[in-house]
């Protein structure tokens, strides 16, 4: 079983997720619709994951963000899952910097895909890490120079490259785009020969290094 | 000249006294009888002389003519004494003759100005010394002042009434106008001496009577041309006349024209140029008028083209100049401050322009995009739930609604930049450069945190540089600085695109640029055609 805690000013898409992730076998915990409690909340409930929204009453500033950070520095195991209403690489690479347990950052939107919403909520309270495909998209497409090392990956590279970004496990790459895992660990050596990223086993580890490099 | 009018005028007395003296001691009362009309016109010379210099100090009139009846009661001393020494006028023509021309010379002004009228007044007080020194040392026939004078005179004389003549008909009307009277004293004097010549043997004593007649007409003549080069008027009529001429050149100008009473005075005003042109007409002025500067501060705000005789009254020249300066540098911020406030009004005016059309595209975008999608997604549900519950349907109608939510985002997300507040200006730019479709380099130092107004501002102005590289300039890459100047942030955004951008009417750079001065600031445009463009904004951080 695992323990969720929720915290989204909206109600009714509170009152959607608790629906969902009760449904699919999560427990819910808590429900809050600000920051306020959060902490103690989770103290006292002891969850394995926390989704909560960036957005949230008192300013609807970046409360989600810093409550995210308080958790991480209490309970550095904690899995969390931000949700918020648009995605900046930025907040990405803070989380990410942050070592602890399963890191998630997604549009908001994403929950309306719930069978990939499922997978990334179960991802991150296993350990993972689940990056918007939107924050790995700017990465990849951003315009870069000619002769770029980028350039010399091939396209199924080029793809495996995007799936570490989001987050994917050798395994769960393998499994999406129909490899094998083998294959797969030929690919993502060959990938960091190409562009002289030192090869991270950590799959969160990896992704902060993927994404770093993308975005320079 | 610490010699006070009644030191002068005592010497004076003295000298007559001294002659008086002198005559009835050489030839007895009857003598000094005869002395006494050359005394009144000596005394006369004095007295109008301390008038004139207690009245116009900066004038050399009143000093001369003092010099000239001491000249005058000296000759008589000297002919009572030893008349043979004194005979033929001796000192009247090697002196006061010379003195004479300083006078004339020196009107309208009150002292000898330009290197000619110099060089001709020295050249009078030299002419006998020279010439009777000169020929006796040469050895030369005649010797003698009588047979020299004779000899000199006609041509002597004739050079000085061409010299005069010319000089009249150069003049400028305020100059013949206070030359007149000393002209016709000259004339006047000239003629009584040529009748006491021919009378001189007949009537001796009607021959000097008509003598000093003519000599009495030359101080009052001084004085009268004094008077005249005065220009009519007092500094409070001019100042009470220059307060009410607000803004009218004309009206200024005849204000200017008659305090100076110079009927040729113009106002100039710097053109497009900067060159001093005339303000009613844009002529240059004219060709030997004189040109007095006005000055607004250390700003030069104009001048004054007007007779060079007018100069002869620096108090009203220095009055003048100061009240045309005043009414013209009022004028001038009077201008500037309009045309600012023109500005302001039109900017304010663009801004809400601005604002309604933001709102109706926002309109738009939500009806013709998310309403309909949603509208859509809605049929589709309802006919999934009411028929056969084809999955199709459901299929479809929850793609209609992602599609929704995707443009809702992204309309949302351009009315309110919620990564400024999040990340701050920098992390901001940095979120506009990473959705861009063309390269951009970040490069900040920036030493504190931005104000929020100015941070929008910045935001604002990044966001527009960026788009219109992408979109019109087909830029390959963009730079994007942020630094601190002195109490302001710059930002600049350099691309390397086509160039020719432009503040068009209607154009988002307007609107940017609309923002920037709301908050105090300054935006430049460069962008040469070819030459890529780079935009510029100083954002002061005292404003915020």
């Amino acid at each position: 079983m695992t323990g969720v805690v929720l915290a989204d000013d909206s109600v009714l898409l509170r009152a959607g997720l608790e629906r969902l992730l009760a449904a699919e076998g999560f427990t819910v915990l808590a429900s809050l619709p600000d920051t306020g409690v959060l902490l103690s909340t989770v103290e006292a409930t002891r969850p394995d994951i926390v989704v909560l929204d960036i957005r949230m009453p008192p300013a609807y500033a970046d409360e989600g963000l810093r409550a995210a950070q308080a958790l991480r520095r209490d309970h550095p195991t904690l899995a969390i899952l931000l949700l918020s209403q648009y995605v900046e690489t930025r907040d990405v690479l803070a989380l990410l910097r942050q070592r602890g347990g399963g890191i998630g950052y997604l549009l908001k939107d994403r929950i309306t895909d719930i069978d990939r919403f499922l997978d990334d909520v179960r991802r991150v309270a296993a350990g993972g890490t689940a990056v918007d495909p939107l924050v790995v998209a700017r990465a990849l497409d951003r315009p870069r120079p000619p002769g770029h090392d980028l350039d010399a990956l091939s396209d199924r590279e080029r793809e495996i490259l995007g799936r570490m970004a989001a987050g994917h496990s050798n395994a769960g790459i393998a499994a999406l785009l129909f490899l094998g895992e083998r294959t797969v660990e030929a690919h993502i050596r060959s990938i960091f020969a190409k562009l002289g990223i030192p090869a991270e086993r950590d799959v969160n580890r990896r992704v902060l290094a993927v994404l770093s490099y993308l975005r320079t | 000249m610490a010699i006070g009018r009644a030191a002068v005028r005592s010497a004076a007395l003295l000298l007559a006294a001294a002659a008086t003296t002198a005559a009835v001691c050489v030839r007895g009362a009857p003598g000094a009888a005869d002395l006494m009309p050359f005394l009144g016109v000596g005394l006369l010379h004095v007295e109008v002389g301390l008038r004139l210099r207690s009245r116009r100090p900066e004038s050399r009139m009143g000093l001369l003519m003092i010099i000239a009846g001491g000249i005058w009661l000296a000759d008589e001393i000297g002919r009572q004494l030893t008349p043979g020494r004194f005979a033929d006028n001796m000192l009247l023509s090697v002196v006061y003759g010379p003195i004479m021309l300083h006078c004339a010379l020196i009107i309208p002004v009150g002292r000898l100005t330009g290197t000619l009228d110099r060089r001709v007044a020295w050249a009078g007080y030299l002419f006998w010394p020279v010439l009777v020194g000169g020929h006796r040392l040469l050895g030369l026939r005649p010797a003698g002042l009588a047979e020299l004078r004779s000899a000199y005179y006609p041509l002597v004389g004739a050079a000085l009434v061409v010299f005069f003549v010319v000089r009249y008909h150069l003049a400028s009307p305020l100059y013949r106008r206070s030359f007149t009277p000393f002209w016709t004293a000259m004339v006047a004097n000239t003629v009584m001496t040529a009748v006491a010549g021919v009378l001189f043997d007949a009537e001796p004593t009607w021959s000097q009577l008509a003598l000093c007649a003519g000599a009495v007409a030359v101080p009052l003549g001084a004085a009268g041309s004094l008077a005249r080069s005065r220009p009519p008027g007092t500094t409070l009529a001019l100042v009470a006349e220059l307060g009410r001429t607000e803004t009218d050149r004309a009206a200024l100008r005849a204000s200017a024209a008659r305090a100076l009473s110079d009927p040729t005075a113009r106002i100039l005003l710097p053109d497009a140029a900067g060159i001093l042109v005339d303000a009613e007409t844009g002529a240059a002025p004219a060709a030997g008028s004189a040109r007095t500067v006005l000055y607004g501060g250390s700003r030069v705000v104009g001048a004054i083209a007007h007779d060079p005789a007018v100069a002869a009254s620096p108090d009203v020249l220095a009055a003048v100049q100061r009240m045309v300066a005043l009414v013209l540098a009022n004028q001038l911020l009077l201008a500037e401050v309009e045309a600012q406030l023109r500005d302001v009004r039109d900017s304010r005016r663009r801004i809400v322009e601005a604002g309604d059309a933001e709102r109706r595209r926002v309109e738009r975008n939500v009806h013709d995009g998310v309403q309909q999608r949603l509208i859509a997604a809605s049929l589709l549900l309802h006919r999934g739930q009411r028929g056969t519950g084809d999955p199709a349907l459901v299929r479809q109608g929850a793609a209609e609604l992602d599609t929704a939510i995707g443009e809702l985002r992204e309309i949302v997300r351009g009315l309110n930049p919620s990564v400024l507040a999040q990340h701050g200006l920098l992390g901001a730019v940095e979120s506009i450069a990473e959705r861009s479709a063309v390269a951009v380099t970040v490069e900040d130092t920036l030493e504190r945190e931005v104000p929020a107004d100015l941070a929008v501002t910045a935001y604002y102005v990044t966001l527009e540089a960026v788009a219109n590289a992408e979109k019109h300039a087909a830029a390959s890459v963009i730079s994007v600085r942020l630094a601190n100047t002195g109490s302001a942030i710059r930002l600049t955004v350099r691309d390397d695109g086509a160039g020719r951008a432009g503040f068009v009417a209607g154009g988002g750079l307007i609107g940017v640029r609309d923002r920037v001065e709301a908050c105090g600031g300054t935006l430049d445009l460069c962008s040469p055609p070819g030459s890529g463009t780079t935009l510029t904004a100083v954002l002061p951080l005292a404003a915020a």
